[in-house]
Order: structure tokens, then C-alpha cells, then sequence
């Protein structure tokens, strides 16, 4: 009777032994999942910011092409761009463009790279690079190349 | 009475194990960047294409070129391009230009492509005349920007299609 009650006993802690370890098993794996989980959420938190910058920088007034008062869209005017470093490097763009570096490439005809904007984040963990063909009007020879404004998100 | 109850738990557990891989592994996270640069992309792409001076033809818009090259097709264009010392008329001039320009981009940024101008049938009959191409088709998934233009008659189509 005695050994009987035993083997219960020992059956009992075998079955909760058990059943603790696969908990811990859901446990672990959860914690992975999750942790898996919030890095997409991060990566996806940081694409949004590029998709911002990129608008942000596309619809400033010291980097967009206008005439008459009437912005073009998707245009960014050549001679704007060469002084823009300078605008761009002042505090207060920083509220705005926060942590990321925008180069403007030209790409046909000729080569040509302007720095509108360099705020790289020291040991930054990770950067994005994305890319958003505009036009580049120079009102000096009334004419329009083909370029590519570079942005790259740090976090 | 306990294999029951250890049978029970290893159940739920297996369910629970699906339900995380169902909702969470096999859930493709939406990649905001992906879609949105596709199809801007490809937009902002073809738009600035088009207005674009090419300084080998005079200054005439690259919309300018694919125009006078879809007029002139049996001609080869009528607009001549000095391009690298050597005259070109304008379809052949349009076929180094985006060579070079989608070189430059979509190549560069391993973005996979096909950029083609064509113009659609006049009857259900004939099939339609590509005037350019650029890159290979798509197998898979793509996204589509038709950009219509103009010309003698009719209208030609310009079609950039980013593969996923």
C-alpha cells in the first residue's frame, strides 16, 4: 500500500516536471517571437521616417522648384540645392529632418552630388538608404536633368 | 487519470504553438518602405524621365524624343543626336539614354525592372508595336505605371514595371 502511494507520488512529480518544462519551452519561445516582433516594428518604425523625410524634404520651400509662386512638383531647383547646405546645416532643420544625411545626385546629363543635409547619428545601430527620382530645373539654362535625392535614416 | 490531464496540457500547448505561427511567424509584416517606394518609384520615375533635357539633341525633353521616335518609327526618328561623335536619330539615341539612365538607378540599387513604350493595336488583329524595351519581364509580382503620351494619330504607352 505503501509502495503504491509512492508511485503515485512519483508520477505526480514526473507529470509536474513535465509540464514545468513545457511551459518553460512556451515561455522561451514566446519571449523569441516577441522579441522578434518588436525588431520589424522598429524597422518598420524607421522606413516611415524615411517616407516622411523624403516628403518633408520634397515640399520645402528652399529646395522646391517654383515659378510664378506656383511649385512644381517633384522638382527641385539647382541653384536652391547648391545653397542649401548652409540653410540646411542652421538648428532648427534639425526639428524637422532629425538624424539622417539627404544627397541630391545628378544623374543625366552629366554627374553631379550636393549634401543637402548631414546629421548622421554617431554609432548609430542601423541606416537605411532610400531613393526618390526628382527633377532638377536650372532656371540659369531653363533646363531640367534627371536626379536622384538620397535619404538616409539613421537609429 | 494524469496522462489524461498531461495529454489535455500537451494539446493546448499545440494549439497554442499554431496559433503563434499562424499570427505572428507566418504574418508578413507590412513593409511601409517596399510599397510605397514601388510605387512612388516608379511614378516619379517615369515623370521626371520625360521632362528631362537631353543636351545631345538639342535640348529636346526625353517626352519630345519618344514622340518624334514613335512619328518616324520606319524612319528611326527624324530628331539626329550627337552623341560620342556619331549622329543618331532619336529611337536609337533613347535606346543608349535609358540604357544608361536605368544603369544608373535601377540597376545600381538592385531593384529589378521592365520599362517598355508601345503603342496599343488599331484592331484586335495586329499586335502591338513595341518601340522600347528596357530590362526583363517580371515572372512574379509587380507593380505597374502606365504613363500615356501623345503622338500623330494616336497615343503610345509607357509602361515601368518594378518586379517584387
Amino acid at each position: 500500500m505503501e509502495k503504491r502511494g509512492q508511485m503515485q507520488m512519483m508520477e505526480t512529480v514526473a507529470i509536474l516536471f513535465i509540464f514545468f518544462i513545457l511551459i518553460s519551452l512556451g515561455f522561451i519561445f514566446y519571449t523569441q517571437v516577441a522579441k522578434q516582433s518588436i525588431a520589424t516594428k522598429a524597422e518598420e518604425f524607421q522606413d516611415l521616417t524615411a517616407i516622411q523625410v523624403a516628403q518633408l524634404a520634397g515640399s520645402l520651400p528652399e529646395l522646391q522648384c517654383s515659378e510664378q509662386n506656383i511649385v512644381k512638383e517633384n522638382c527641385i531647383d539647382y541653384l536652391k540645392a547648391q545653397a542649401a547646405p548652409a540653410i540646411l546645416a542652421k538648428p532648427e532643420y534639425f526639428d524637422v529632418l532629425g538624424y539622417a544625411t539627404l544627397t541630391l545626385q545628378k544623374i543625366y546629363p552629366g554627374t553631379d552630388e550636393i549634401p543637402l543635409y548631414s546629421r548622421p547619428l554617431v554609432n548609430a545601430d542601423n541606416k537605411r538608404a532610400s531613393f526618390f527620382p526628382v527633377a532638377i530645373f536650372d532656371p540659369a539654362s531653363s533646363t531640367t536633368a534627371f536626379g536622384v535625392l538620397v535619404i538616409e535614416v539613421y537609429s | 487519470m494524469e496522462l489524461m490531464g498531461l495529454a489535455i496540457v500537451v494539446i493546448l500547448l499545440s494549439l497554442a504553438f499554431l496559433f503563434v505561427v499562424r499570427f505572428v511567424i507566418l504574418n508578413e509584416p507590412a513593409d511601409a518602405r517596399q510599397s510605397f517606394q514601388e510605387s512612388e518609384l516608379a511614378a516619379n520615375f517615369l515623370n521626371t524621365m520625360l521632362e528631362t533635357n537631353a543636351p545631345e539633341c538639342s535640348d529636346a525633353t526625353m517626352a519630345a524624343l519618344i514622340q518624334d521616335c514613335a512619328n518616324y518609327y520606319d524612319l528611326q526618328g527624324r530628331i539626329t543626336c550627337q552623341s560620342q561623335g556619331s549622329n543618331l536619330q532619336s529611337c536609337e539615341f533613347l535606346k543608349f539614354a535609358h540604357q544608361d539612365l536605368f544603369a544608373r538607378t535601377f540597376e545600381t540599387w538592385k531593384v529589378k525592372y521592365y520599362f517598355e513604350v508601345y503603342r496599343n493595336p488599331q484592331s484586335p488583329s495586329t499586335s502591338r508595336l513595341t518601340l522600347l524595351t528596357q530590362g526583363q519581364a517580371c515572372t512574379g509580382n509587380r507593380r505597374l505605371k502606365v504613363q500615356p503620351l501623345p503622338v500623330a494619330g494616336s497615343t503610345i504607352y509607357l509602361g515601368l514595371h518594378i518586379c517584387s
